[in-house]
């Protein structure tokens, strides 16, 4: 019984939690739109690191992709320049030997007699110069010029030597167009040698074809200067690439880095602050505040260690509510308890305390039970004691005037005496005394009657008074052992289960009352135990006494017809011996009666104390213990 | 990153106090590097100062003015002079370094000017044309009788060639002009300039301009820069001096405009031609009559001869 009613209450909580927080957890865990939050830390760990790499390792290829381009178009460039410069330094060499060729023709053809293979071979070969130039510059401004090659403009461009694309074109038209005067000329002078007009072929070999190719070796060597300028310039160029790769590689290793940096500030972003967070959180339950809770974002390991938080806090701040409750109202009950005991410590034994459900309301059940038989007991012990004490006036009223008749018999002669005596005793027996004195066979069978009559009567007493009421005392005694050994029982039953601290510690102070009442009543049950061996004792020597009495008087009566006389007078000395034992014995139970008075007066006494201080000293630590608590 | 982590870890306050200022200053740092990159191969930033002298080819003159004019405003700390004296003046002065740089309507021929450092620098085309006194009402000659006029005098009455009846007065230039060498290499297919031509003691397209408008039935060449209306163009073989006759080469009286420097090391010079050849100095050229270079395409000449010595068109 008590551990089914002890079960529930621990147990469904702990069913009601679970079934509340498990739902709950879900329903927390938001879908975070940072999707980084939703991949597991290793996972993400991984991926950072992998882009960390791929950025590293295109910032390098994209170096070394452009070095190796620049480096490619530098070679080409420089290939070209070369290939060009020596085409034209080789096409100013023919400029050179057309003109010394025309010189040669013009003196071979005024010598007298020249010679026309020589003229010929000469005009052959200026034909040929004239072509291989003429193929020269052509195949140089065809294929050659920088303008023709969209990579040597770019690589210019890049140098911000884009305007020498069309210097080199203007210096090559340049070329072009006094070759080209030249070539006319050179062609009218071939003519005018062939017709054999060697002096206007002279003429016009020093007015025109002369000044022209010189013109045209001029323009020529500008050209091949500007194209060694323009190696200087691919050199800048290449400076400037080299410029441009070094900002490349540091803008790009800024913008690694930068891009590292940020890819590690987003990752640890979505470690640490919400790190951060649970940690606010654990804190300020570190510092008592319950109500915190953590904001939980995405599905990795943060976001479960963050949902579980919340849900142990959700059950500690139920556990922490669900305790505080069960203390008020414990704490109700044991005020109500108290109040209780109160009215007991006022007296008032008939109350009935609230029975709950919870440990208090089992420990008013016992109170109640326990005042229960506390009350039937000290019931029974006031109804005992006033029967004791109803009994003990009436013996010592007997047991007076029995002392009195005696103390009347004794200073008389001592047959009255002893008649004045049990006449006394008895309102009949002074009569019966008397008519013994004056009838004395009729008064002895009377005398004898009554003591026979005072003997059964005294047996009646010992036997249905004071032996049944001690022996209803001694049940007493046990059915209060009994219910105290209950008590102990239950008390100590109790203090197994108690949850309350100050409930445990009430029971042994409450425990202490009960065993000092105990202890009284096991005084009383020795002091009732005394008595009524002392009472068994006392009638028993009275009822031998009177056995005896009645025996000699049986005797004298019965044989009072054979010498009457000698039996007053034998019977004197026992009559002294009757007397002296009546006085004794009255005394005896005078004083015993008063001590019998004496006890059930104590045995009240103690009741009233006990139900007066008893109670007041318990309430009294019950209160200084609630005080406390 | 390790390391970044921790310090957050450490420094978080701080860490996310300054957050918004460290986006800040992340995206300041990235505009920095990007100009740093821009203005680090944009431009030298020191200031060019100091002083060039040029002279040479009055054909040219006007040209090189207006620019080292443009020049000085760009550059305040640059003093430039220009100064005339014809094109073989500018050739021997820049050959014997008294000028930085010599202006030149010519080529300067290698045997005269041996120095290999001499470097040539086309900065624009330069259209010559004849000129005539405007009473002269000749629209038009052919190369054939301007070779008359000029070289062998048996041209010497403008009635013979459909004028009035003035004598023909060619006045040219002297030995220095590049005007007349250039007029004397195109149009005379290289033949001496006859000896009754009125030669002018100075080398000056304005000379020559006045000279040609005072004298009653003169003829003369002058560049088109030079040109005004105080005296009468005429047309070569029925072609103006235009930049569209020039380009189709049907027009052959002209010449490139030469601006010869003794190597380029001096960056004062160095800048001064790239600014010639620099869009704002070739729409000076524009305004001055000149032709911008970068007009000029690059001629499609076939050099290709008929074997039977057939001559030039330009002498014929």
């Amino acid at each position: 019984m008590r551990e089914t009613d002890r079960l529930p209450p621990a147990s469904v909580p702990s069913n009601r939690n679970k079934a509340q927080s498990l739902p709950r957890i879900r329903s927390d865990r938001k879908r975070s739109g940072n999707l980084l939050m939703n991949i597991s830390i290793g996972t993400r760990l991984t991926l950072s690191f992998m882009i960390c790499a791929l950025i590293a390792a295109i910032v390098t290829g994209t170096i070394g992709f452009q070095h190796a381009q620049s480096l490619n178009k530098q070679s080409d460039f420089y290939l070209n320049l070369l290939q060009s410069d020596t085409n034209l330094t080789t096409g100013a060499q023919f400029i050179q030997e057309i003109t010394s060729v025309t010189q040669n023709i013009l003196v071979v053809g005024n010598t007298p007699q020249s010679s026309q293979e020589t003229l010929h071979n000469n005009l052959n070969s200026l034909q040929n110069l004239d072509n291989l130039y003429s193929g020269t510059l052509t195949s140089f401004v065809n294929g050659q010029l920088v303008s023709k090659h969209p990579d040597e403009q770019a690589l210019l461009d890049e140098a911000n030597h884009g305007q020498q694309i069309h210097q080199q074109e203007t210096l090559a038209a340049s070329a072009l167009r006094t070759w080209h005067v030249a070539h006319a000329a050179l062609g009218q002078f071939m003519g005018d040698i062939t017709a054999g007009h060697f002096d206007t072929a002279g003429t016009l070999q020093q007015a025109l074809l002369e000044p022209a190719n010189a013109d045209a070796l001029t323009a020529l060597r500008s050209l091949v200067n500007f194209n060694k300028r323009l190696a200087n310039s691919v050199k800048d160029a290449a400076d400037v690439e080299a410029f441009n790769q070094l900002i490349t590689t540091i803008i790009s290793s800024v913008i690694a880095f930068l891009a590292i940096l940020f890819i590690g500030w987003l990752i640890s972003g979505t470690l640490v602050r919400r790190l951060l967070s649970l940690r606010q959180v654990t804190q300020a339950v570190e510092h008592g505040n319950l109500a915190k809770r953590v904001k939980v974002i995405g599905r990795d390991e943060i976001a479960d260690v963050s949902a579980s938080v919340n849900a142990m806090l959700n059950a500690i701040v139920n556990l922490v509510d669900e305790s505080r409750n069960q203390h008020d109202a414990l704490m109700n009950a044991a005020d109500h308890l108290f109040s209780e005991m109160r009215v007991v410590s006022a007296g008032d034994l008939r109350v009935n305390a609230p029975v709950s459900n919870d440990p208090i309301g089992l420990l008013a059940n016992a109170f109640n039970f326990t005042i229960g038989r506390f009350r039937r007991f000290v019931l029974r012990s006031k109804t005992l004691s006033e029967q004791l004490y109803v009994i003990a006036r009436r013996e010592a009223e007997r047991a007076e005037a029995f002392s009195l008749a005696l103390q009347s018999i004794q200073p008389n002669s001592d047959s009255q005496s002893l008649a004045a005596s049990i006449s006394r005793l008895s309102p009949s027996t002074p009569q019966e005394k008397h008519n013994a004195q004056s009838q004395p066979q009729p008064s002895n069978t009377q005398v004898v009657a009554h003591l026979y009559h005072i003997r059964e009567q005294l047996r009646e007493i010992s036997q249905e008074g004071i032996l049944n009421h001690t022996q209803a005392a001694g049940e007493l005694y046990d059915q209060s052992t009994q219910m105290l050994n209950r008590l102990n029982e239950m008390a100590f039953g109790k203090m197994g289960i108690s949850v309350s601290a100050n409930v445990a510690t009430m029971i042994p102070t409450y425990m202490q009352e009960v065993r000092a009442l105990e202890a009284l009543r096991a005084r009383m049950a020795e002091e009732m135990q005394c008595v009524q061996i002392n009472t068994i004792r006392g009638f028993q020597d009275l009822d031998q006494d009177l056995q005896e009495l009645y025996i000699t008087l049986s005797q004298p009566a019965s044989n009072e017809n054979v010498e009457p006389v000698t039996s007053i007078a034998e019977q004197d000395p026992h009559l002294q011996d009757v007397l002296r034992l009546g006085a004794t014995f009255a005394y005896e139970v005078t004083s015993f009666s008063h001590q019998l008075t004496k006890l059930s007066q104590e045995i009240q006494n103690t009741v009233v104390s006990f139900q007066f201080e008893g109670t007041d000293t318990l309430m009294n630590n019950l209160s200084s213990v609630s005080r406390t608590s | 990153m390790i390391r970044e982590c921790r310090s957050s870890h450490d420094l978080q306050g701080s860490f996310k106090r300054t957050l918004s200022s460290c986006k800040s200053l992340i995206l300041g740092l990235f505009v920095a590097i990007f100009l740093c990159s821009c203005t680090g191969s944009g431009g030298d930033g020191t200031q060019l100062s100091g002083t060039i002298q040029i002279d040479g080819s009055t054909a040219l003159q006007p040209l090189v003015a207006v620019a080292a004019t443009a020049f000085e405003q760009q550059n305040p700390h640059v003093h430039i002079e220009v100064n005339g004296g014809g094109s073989f003046t500018g050739l021997n002065d820049v050959s014997s370094r008294k000028v930085l740089i010599g202006d030149s309507d010519v080529y300067a021929s290698f045997a005269a000017y041996p120095n290999p450092d001499m470097t040539d620098h086309i900065v624009c085309v330069i259209p010559f044309s004849v000129i005539t006194n405007p009473d002269i009402q000749v629209s038009s000659l052919t190369h054939e009788q301007l070779v008359n006029i000029f070289s062998s005098n048996t041209l010497t009455n403008w009635k013979d060639v459909g004028g009035p009846d003035i004598p023909i007065v060619p006045i040219v230039r002297p030995a220095t002009s590049g005007t007349r060498d250039t007029f004397r290499k195109y149009v005379l297919g290289g033949r001496d300039e006859g000896s009754s031509n009125q030669v002018l003691q100075t080398d000056s397209s304005a000379t020559v301009r006045d000279a040609v408008a005072r004298t009653p039935g003169a003829i003369g060449y002058l560049a088109l820069s030079a040109i005004d209306s105080s005296v009468r163009q005429l047309a070569i073989d029925g072609k103006y001096a235009t930049k569209d006759s020039i380009i189709a080469g049907t027009y052959t009286f002209w010449g490139y405009e030469h601006m010869y420097t003794l190597g380029d090391e001096n960056p004062i010079v160095s800048a001064f031609l790239d600014f010639m050849l620099s869009p704002t100095a070739q729409e000076l050229a524009v305004q001055k009559s000149y032709i911008p270079i970068r007009d000029m395409p690059l001629p499609q000449v076939a050099l290709t001869r008929a074997t039977d010595g057939s001559r030039s068109p330009s002498v014929a």
